[in-house]
């Protein structure tokens, strides 16, 4: 005997399966409103979970493409005028998410006047310049050139207003005011291209960063010799290494601890009168015999390298006043040449110390000296001759700074006050703290104005653009995390974003429910279906379909019922949409579409349906294999 | 006690059936019933006819024709057909296995039944449920067989109409002519007739018999109309139904 493979062979599974499908969908041909009723079941629970997803995503996607395509969302800016160097601007511009910066000398961007002469009519108003780029977003819908030189952008509302076209000349006036005095610089700038409104709705200038430095240097009263414009007299920022306060008796713990005036990690050091002479470095100058006058106690403040300015100056001083205490600035001592010759210049109070031999001077501290009042030096005795051989030629020496300086060079005119017995050049120590300023910002000397200049000073403002809107709230937290304060659309893009996952949740708990709603439905009616068509199972059974093969029957009729409902529910939603999107967006004042599906979603739902179908179906088709094909005969 | 073989073998005739030592015990609370069919075999072309009394246990045994009915015992249980190259089949390790697959496949091509309104399927067409045991064993239909008894039969002109709008006794010709469709080995009918009148009852079995015995099939046919019965059958196996206490029937099968 052998196993029964002959009329196994007669017909191929796939012709069976074919088989089977045709007697399932004769079946719901047979009872064609019972299975229209399904299939609008299933629209039904389709339609709303498919409009409500494509609302949410239109909405959504709508105010993000908006967001998108105006950059001042992507847009970060700091909100404390702090000074920024260069170095600052390159390590950002490597962080990842970052498509653009510029640095801005001024914390937001300023207002320049602008002439327009058309027609014979002169046209004066004020108007915003930024600085800009090729590279800027801002620049991505520009027509014409980019900002370059003395060639600047302007947006589409500014040519508008003044009925300007690009390659038109405007002139830039730029004014500032020295003590009662208005002076001003004009220069003639060339329209070289446009932005659309979208990108900047307000009528704004954008020019090169160069443009920007040069403007806010002339108000700022610094000289840009480049186009010719002179700088203001300044009086020299002071900057101290450390303070020095001398007491006549001990100072207290409270006074001590009142003068940790700097934010940080100060450090306070007792000195007696001994260790305050070499702190000076006048202890290497036996011939000169230096002692302290003054006080009897001393501290040092420190602050980590960090400088003390006048106005720290002051508050100490203020703090000392409790104990008769006087405070001193401190320098550390320069280093430079006069006549070709190294030497160290040594700053010195001399109202805190006395020599044996009196001096030609007094050095006291004034925050408000000029650059004048503190160039006076008495250089030792040995450089006498030296001296005398430059027959009365100006007395000028050259300060060095360290490599990493922003001063690293810095050539000054001295005055002679004389000579003493010690080896160092004494100055005043107002003369290095001015020097020392030049650590940090470049400084030359303005000899027009007789003082120190500041060239520039760094970079107050900057403008950051994200490469996504995502990026904008992690660059702004970088950036706070740096210390650098900054406002940024930040709020509204995690808003979006809230919104988006919360109508994400909102649209899969709706979507949930219906789901399992419909799947109920499905599931019982198919349910049923099963028990009313036991006999029609039982039969099948008994003429020779397989249990795998009745199976297949509630799960092929559902797949069905679930493509047509699914196609039911694309045409409910066309038209549903089309009302929306014609008709209703209109009434909300919405730009865009308000529903709209993509062909993800839309193959997400389908998956959806299908599957959700197919394990509705499971429960009944399991009942199929239950029926013993004896109840044909019983039931007939 | 269960009685001796009743139906005995005619090794001169082919057989297409061959059962030994069956027994099938229903329990229906503290009664019980048991069908003992000690040896029994069918010979092709033959006409059976099953007769007995109601609850003697015909339609149980036809169940297990059917290969719908599990046994409580079974020694033997063979089944030949000249149409399946692969031999004789032992059918008792497919019904002890519970091979579904087997079993479905025996039930649609050495099987046919004919039930007793027919067991068409209301949403086929004629065509369609004609159609159905071919389309059910991945065979095409041989038409020109099918329409030439449709013609014979009466019923070829109702191709297009469901059983709904058949008379009965188009249905039961519909229904013979699906069970004899695929040329099975053995055609089962439980009580074919007995929606129609006597006339028509005299009519269908007269048809079946010569379709069945044209094709070679082998019919079993159960009936409580001894009369008709004996017209057409060529043998008859009776049910014999014994008490063997108040609560305990045992039916032996018997020609």
């Amino acid at each position: 005997m052998t196993a029964w493979g002959g009329w196994a062979s007669m017909g191929g599974g796939r012709t069976k399966f074919v088989n089977v499908s045709k007697l399932a969908l004769r079946d719901m041909l047979h009872e064609t409103i019972l299975t229209l009723c399904l299939i609008l079941a299933v629209a039904a629970v389709l339609t709303p979970i498919i409009l409500l997803a494509a609302v949410k995503f239109g909405f959504i996607d709508s105010l993000r493409r908006d967001l998108i395509a105006d950059p001042t969302f992507r847009e970060i800016r700091p909100s404390a005028a702090d000074l920024r160097q260069a170095a600052f601007f390159d390590e950002v511009a490597a962080w990842d998410g970052v498509r653009y910066i510029v640095p801005s000398v001024m914390l937001t961007p300023r207002e320049v006047t602008v002439e327009i002469d058309k027609d014979g009519k002169r046209d004066r108003d004020r108007i915003r310049l930024m600085p800009s780029g090729v590279t800027d977003p801002f620049m991505e819908k520009l027509v014409g050139a980019p900002p370059a030189g003395d060639s600047v952008v302007a947006t589409a509302s500014f040519l508008e207003q003044y009925q300007l076209e690009i390659g038109a000349q405007v002139e830039l006036v730029i004014e500032r005011i020295v003590g009662d005095a208005r002076q001003r610089q004009t220069m003639m700038a060339t329209i070289g291209g446009v932005v659309p409104a979208e990108t900047q709705p307000q009528p704004t200038l954008f020019g090169d960063s160069q443009l920007d430095s040069d403007v806010e240097s002339y108000r700022a009263g610094v000289a840009v010799p480049g186009r010719g414009w002179p700088g203001v007299m300044q009086l020299p920022v002071q900057a101290y290494d450390a303070i020095i306060v001398s007491f006549d008796g001990p100072p207290g713990e409270r006074v001590l601890s009142d003068l940790r005036i700097k934010v940080g990690a100060p450090t306070i050091t007792a000195l007696d009168a001994a260790q305050l002479v070499d702190q000076f470095g006048l202890g290497g100058s036996p011939a000169a015999g230096w002692q302290a006058t003054r006080g009897t106690h001393f501290v040092m403040l420190e602050n980590r390298g960090e400088t003390y300015s006048g106005r720290d100056l002051q508050t100490a001083q203020a703090i000392a006043d409790d104990r008769a205490g006087k405070a001193y600035g401190y320098a550390k001592p320069g280093a430079g040449t006069i006549a070709g010759v190294e030497h160290a210049f040594q700053g010195v109070w001399t109202d805190l110390f006395k020599p044996v031999t009196p001096l030609a001077t007094v050095w006291t501290y004034n925050q408000k000296a000029a650059f004048q009042q503190v160039n006076g030096v008495l250089l030792p005795e040995s450089l006498r001759s030296s001296i005398a051989a430059l027959g009365g030629a100006p007395l000028t020496a050259r300060f060095h700074g360290e490599a990493t300086s922003s001063t690293p060079e810095l050539e000054l005119p001295l005055r002679l006050l004389g000579y003493h017995a010690g080896d160092t050049v004494l100055v005043n120590p107002a003369l290095l703290a001015m020097v020392a300023r030049g650590r940090d910002i470049k400084l030359a000397y303005d000899s027009a104005n007789q003082s120190l200049a500041e060239l520039s000073s760094g970079y107050r403002g900057f403008r950051m653009i994200a490469e996504t809107l995502e990026d904008v709230p992690v660059l702004a937290d970088r950036l706070v995390a740096k210390g650098v304060p900054v406002q940024a659309r930040s709020d509204a893009i995690i808003r979006l974003q809230r919104l988006d996952r919360s109508l994400d949740i909102l649209v899969a708990m709706v979507a949930g429910v219906a789901l399992i709603g419909g799947w109920a439905v499905l599931s019982s009616n198919f349910f049923a279906n099963v028990q009313r068509k036991s006999r029609d199972i039982a039969m099948f059974r008994l003429v020779g379909l397989s249990r795998g093969s009745v199976f297949m029957f509630p799960v092929f009729q559902s797949i069905v019922i679930a493509f047509i409902g699914f196609l039911f529910s694309l045409v409910f939603y066309w038209a549903a949409s089309w009302v929306l999107n014609t008709f209703v967006v209109g009434e909300l004042g919405f730009k865009g579409e308000l529903a709209r599906l993509t062909p993800e979603i839309m193959a997400t739902f389908f998956l959806v349906t299908i599957i959700g179908a197919l394990v509705s179906s499971l429960f009944a088709a399991r009942a199929t294999t239950q029926i013993d094909p004896a109840e044909a005969v019983r039931n007939e | 006690m269960i009685a001796e073989a009743a139906v005995p073998l005619q090794d001169e005739h082919e057989v297409v059936l061959r059962i030994e030592g069956l027994e099938k015990r229903l329990v229906s609370g503290t009664r019980s019933f048991t069908l003992s069919v000690p040896t029994f075999a069918l010979e092709r072309g033959k006409f059976y006819g099953l007769v007995g009394k109601s609850g003697s246990g015909k339609s149980t045994f036809l169940d297990f024709l059917a290969l719908v009915a599990k046994p409580t015992k079974l020694d033997l249980f063979e089944i030949t057909d000249p149409a399946n190259p692969a031999g004789t089949v032992d059918l008792r390790r497919a019904l002890e296995a519970n091979d579904d697959a087997l079993l479905s496949r025996i039930r649609h091509s050495f099987l046919g039944y004919v039930l007793q309104a027919g067991g068409l399927f209301n949403f086929l067409t004629t065509r369609q449920n004609l159609s159905l045991p071919a389309e059910i064993a991945g065979r095409t239909p041989d038409w020109a067989v099918i329409d030439a008894f449709a013609k014979q039969f009466g019923v070829y002109s109702e191709y297009d109409k469901k059983p709904s709008g058949l008379s009965g006794g188009q249905r039961q010709r519909v229904a013979i002519l699906r069970a004899l469709s695929l040329r099975p080995a053995l055609v089962l009918c439980d009580e074919p007739t007995a929606a129609v009148d006597e006339s028509m009852a005299n009519i269908i079995v007269q048809e079946l018999r010569e379709l069945a015995m044209s094709l070679g099939s082998t019919i079993v046919m159960v009936s409580h109309d001894i009369d008709l019965v004996s017209s057409v059958a060529d043998v008859i196996i009776e049910m014999h139904p014994q008490m063997l206490s108040e609560n305990d029937v045992i039916s032996v099968c018997r020609t």
